[in-house]
């Protein structure tokens, strides 16, 4: 953002994009285990947020606030992530275990009622005042790749997006595991009768899901000043990414964290008045025009009122 | 017959202890009190929502915001009780508005719908001029009524009391009307109750009107007695705390909302000057009620009264 | 003039036709069962009637009126009333207060909200629990009773909308003998005293050969035949498919 102001302004249009396209990856990891979850477990979880807090902190103090080279900072993500994935078995088995049976309403206030826990635990370690975690030096270059400089951590991004989302694909449609998700997120009764382990599913599931958002906590890290109410600020948009792009939809999900992303760094360019509203507008268009969501299952906007 | 004659009783009782509250209490009491009525009538709309019509909005502070945005701004110009009403008005138009589109959804995406449409007031709060941005609109006046300047302490604690009271009696009116049964029918089963021929959607359109004009009201009251308005009365914490009190009192009775407001406020203006982590024990409270006491505080009592009836 | 004329009705899941031009007509204050084998399309063909599921090609006509288009609630108001399969009524509220909402829905939708309930209104629907012998579980909650009484609940509701045509969709399913006896007993003395056109599918034979006046058969989406219960018993088409093979 803001970078590059002195070219020429055919080259201004695509700055953005790639900007976008970064963005939308970081969204996209995050409301990928939110989807997830959900379209297992059908528990919206609001916690997610606190744990994609959680990674961000666990990446800095891993880090000790040093700029590490980048296969460290790389590494210290992926522990990060590991880290608040073992922190989201934990709660899976106290905590979630008794909201799966709830009306949705009520585990969504459960896990409510949690996002506050993690808020204030984030207040207790870490305090309220921003921290920062320098970006690592090799992540601060330009590559060139034909008319435009793409910013080095972006290119990471891209990959890092393609990845999760080629894996996440593999792992739902191609593999065994993939068949019990499937069959339990379909009906867990039957799953269970067909000899499905329905409570190590969903322990998987769960702990895939934070995972991610450990992950992408840890490369925001460098990029934002790091404050408990990260943990609000990015489930409020996580979850306007996956109401837009079909609840329990990973394409869809994918669609729309990269147009949230893109419509966010072109706003920023273009009409930085409205760019903090990108989200609202997204969310407020698709809902006109596109009640069920881009990618829309049942659960999704296009449930209408019964 | 007993529990008409408790009522009754009850009733006197407040409206003494309303009465007397002033010559008792030192001002940062009287302050407390005040809060605690304006949660109370706020956790009461947003359960009619809630936990009556079966709405799930988690976007009230938008009403509630609105309301004290109204007296913020034109406290210089109009007396406390027109511009009370003006800001529920204002309220109710903006939940016309934004029910109608959100009220397309159901379940948990309407809401994710309705917690946007608070976050986008916040953002708008922070980037218009006129609203002062972070620092908000302060100097509130509390301007005077039939000649009865209302900036004292007493004065205002009456206005704020009377206030709330007529809140909460329109709003037990609309709870046992022939509409608020049928709202509780809807939750209930929507299909059902669109074959007994309800237009579904225009009864939970009215429900969300009428649940942000009173958080509207409640908001005015919110600026009126701070005296200063500002962003925080958008956020969405704003929209989670009346969901929290409601569920701490009980949200299929009528009256629980009101004593998880009292509960509320008190624990938090507790917790809060002990520590900056306060967020941390509300939350585990809060949590405690979902898993363990989901029927809140007021079960607890007719369990007791049905044992020993039986 | 026909109470309900249903005509061309088709009614499409996917590339499965659960209605596949089927065509009706149901006279005044008559009592008329549909029959048919499972999935024959009798539930599709109530939901359709009352507006739950849209045709995709036909019409539905009310006493004359066109309703094909109309909203569920707009047709409950023009007096169709209904009664699902699987009962359903409110779960959270008492049977009292399940009568009473319906009483309420029957004042054309009260949208009232600045008076309380009215003495008179609770009168009502005491004496309509009364009289279809729930009194006694007047202060239940409607998710503890019984399949059976969940059953009459509902055609209790249905009743307060004092509708023309009443729909029931296997209004003894799920019963015993003894209460299917009695809702037997139940839907004959309210059609004998009120004359409402009914429309109802039932599984058990004899309580469809001891309630209709005529009786429709259906299968796979169209009406095979309809006629008189002994004419129809006597067809042997109908043998075959339905009561068949034995
Ligand atoms: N919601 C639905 N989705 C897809 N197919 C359906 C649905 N409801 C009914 N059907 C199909 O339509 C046909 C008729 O069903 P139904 O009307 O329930 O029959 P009946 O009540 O006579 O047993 C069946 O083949 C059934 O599988
Ligand atoms: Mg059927």
């Amino acid at each position: 953002m803001g970078r590059d102001t002195g070219r020429e302004g055919e080259v201004d249009l695509l700055l953005p994009f790639v900007d976008g396209l970064g963005q939308g990856v970081l969204l996209f990891l995050i409301a990928s285990g939110l989807t997830l979850v959900y379209g297992v477990m059908r528990v919206l979880n609001f916690s997610h947020g606190g744990f994609f807090m959680l990674g961000a902190y666990v990446t800095f103090t891993l880090a000790r606030g040093h700029a590490l080279p980048a296969v460290m900072l790389v590494g210290v993500v992926v522990l990060a992530g590991m880290a608040t994935a073992a922190a989201g078995a934990l709660t899976e088995r106290l905590l979630f275990r008794r909201l799966y049976p709830l009306p949705e309403i009520s585990s969504l206030l459960g896990t409510f009622a949690l996002l506050l826990i993690f808020e204030g635990i984030g207040r207790l370690l870490w305090g309220i005042a921003p921290l920062s975690q320098p970006q690592s030096p090799a992540f601060l270059g330009l590559i060139r790749l034909g008319p435009v400089a793409i910013p080095s951590y972006d290119l990471f991004l891209y990959a890092v997006g393609i990845l999760v989302v080629v894996g996440l694909e593999w792992l739902v449609e191609k593999t065994e595991f993939g068949r019990m998700v499937r069959a339990t997120a379909a009906d867990r009764a039957t799953a269970a009768l067909l000899g499905i382990d329905v409570n190590a599913v969903f322990l998987a599931m769960f702990c895939l899901g934070i995972f991610l958002a450990g992950i992408g906590g840890g490369l925001v890290a460098p990029l934002v000043g790091l404050t408990p109410d990260l943990a609000v600020s990015f489930i409020i948009q996580s979850f306007a990414v996956v109401i837009v792009g079909g609840l329990g939809s990973i394409r869809g999900t994918l669609l729309a964290a990269l147009l949230f992303g893109l419509l966010n760094a072109y706003l920023v360019a273009l009409r930085p008045g409205l760019a903090d509203f990108s989200l609202y507008i997204g969310m407020g268009l698709i809902l006109l025009f596109r009640p069920q969501g881009l990618m829309g299952r049942s659960g999704s906007l296009g449930e209408l009122a019964k | 017959m007993r529990a008409r004659a408790l009522a009754t009783l009850a009733l006197a009782a407040a409206i003494v202890a309303a009465l007397l509250l002033p010559r008792l209490a030192s001002g940062a009491q009287l302050f407390f009190w005040e809060t605690v009525l304006v949660q109370m009538l706020y956790a009461l709309s947003v359960n009619l929502l809630i936990g009556h019509a079966g709405i799930p909005s988690f976007g009230q502070a938008a009403f509630f915001g609105v309301g004290a945005y109204a007296v913020g701004l034109a406290s210089a110009l109009v007396p406390p009780p027109l511009l009370l009403l003006a800001a529920m008005l204002l309220a109710a138009l903006l939940a016309l508005a934004v029910g109608a589109v959100a009220l397309r959804t159901h379940g948990i995406a309407f809401a994710m719908v309705t917690l946007a449409v608070g976050q986008a007031l916040y953002t708008a709060s922070l980037h218009i001029p006129a609203l002062g941005g972070d620092n908000g609109l302060a100097g509130i006046d509390r301007g005077s009524l039939f000649a009865i300047g209302l900036g004292g302490a007493a004065a205002f604690w009456y206005l704020c009391a009377a206030c709330v009271g007529l809140g909460i009696l329109a709003l037990w009116t609309v709870h046992a009307s022939p509409f608020g049964n049928l709202l509780r029918a809807l939750r209930d089963d929507p299909l059902r109750t669109r074959f007994l021929g309800i237009d579904v959607r225009a009864y939970r359109l009215g429900a969300f009107v009428v649940a942000g004009a009173f958080g509207g009201l409640a908001g005015g009251l919110f600026a009126y007695a701070n005296q200063i308005v500002t962003p925080d009365a958008l956020a969405w914490v704003r929209s989670g705390d009346p969901i929290i009190m409601a569920l701490i009192g009980g949200m299929s009775t009528f009256w629980g909302p009101m004593l998880g407001a009292f509960v509320y406020v008190w624990v938090t203006h507790a917790f809060s000057e002990l520590t900056p982590a306060w967020i941390l024990y509300v939350g585990i409270v809060f949590l405690f009620f979902v898993i363990v006491l989901p029927k809140g505080l007021l079960s607890l009592l007719s369990v007791r009264r049905q044992r020993s009836g039986s | 003039m026909s109470a309900l004329h249903v005509s061309d009705l088709v009614v499409r899941y996917g590339a499965n036709r659960a209605l596949d031009g089927l065509s009706l007509e149901v006279e005044s204050g008559e009592l008329r069962a549909v029959i048919g084998p499972n999935g024959a399309g009798k539930s599709t063909l109530f939901a359709t009637i009352a507006g739950e599921t849209p045709a995709s090609q036909g019409r539905v006509e009310l006493d004359g009126t066109d309703i094909t288009r109309w909203a569920p609630h707009l047709r409950v108001r023009r007096g169709v009333a209904r009664a699902f399969q699987v009962s359903r009524i409110f779960p959270s509220l008492t049977v009292r207060e399940n009568v009473l909402a319906a009483q309420l829905c029957a004042q054309g939708g009260s949208r009232v909200c600045w008076r309380t309930v009215l003495g008179a209104e609770h009168a009502r629907s005491e004496a309509a629990l009364a009289e279809l012998g729930l009194a006694h579980l007047a202060a239940r909650r409607g998710e503890t009773l019984s399949q059976g009484d969940r059953k009459r609940l509902e055609i209790a509701m249905a009743l307060q909308l004092e509708a023309r045509l009443l729909l029931l969709d296997e209004p003894t399913a799920g019963m015993s003998p003894r209460e299917t006896a009695q809702t037997v007993a139940l839907i004959r003395s309210l059609w004998e005293r009120t004359r409402i056109t009914i429309l109802l599918t039932e599984h058990d034979m004899s309580v469809v050969f001891s309630l209709a006046q005529r009786i429709t058969v259906m299968q796979r989406g169209r009406v095979l035949c309809t006629g008189a219960p002994e004419e129809v018993r006597g067809r042997h088409d109908v043998r075959e498919i339905y009561l068949g093979r034995g």
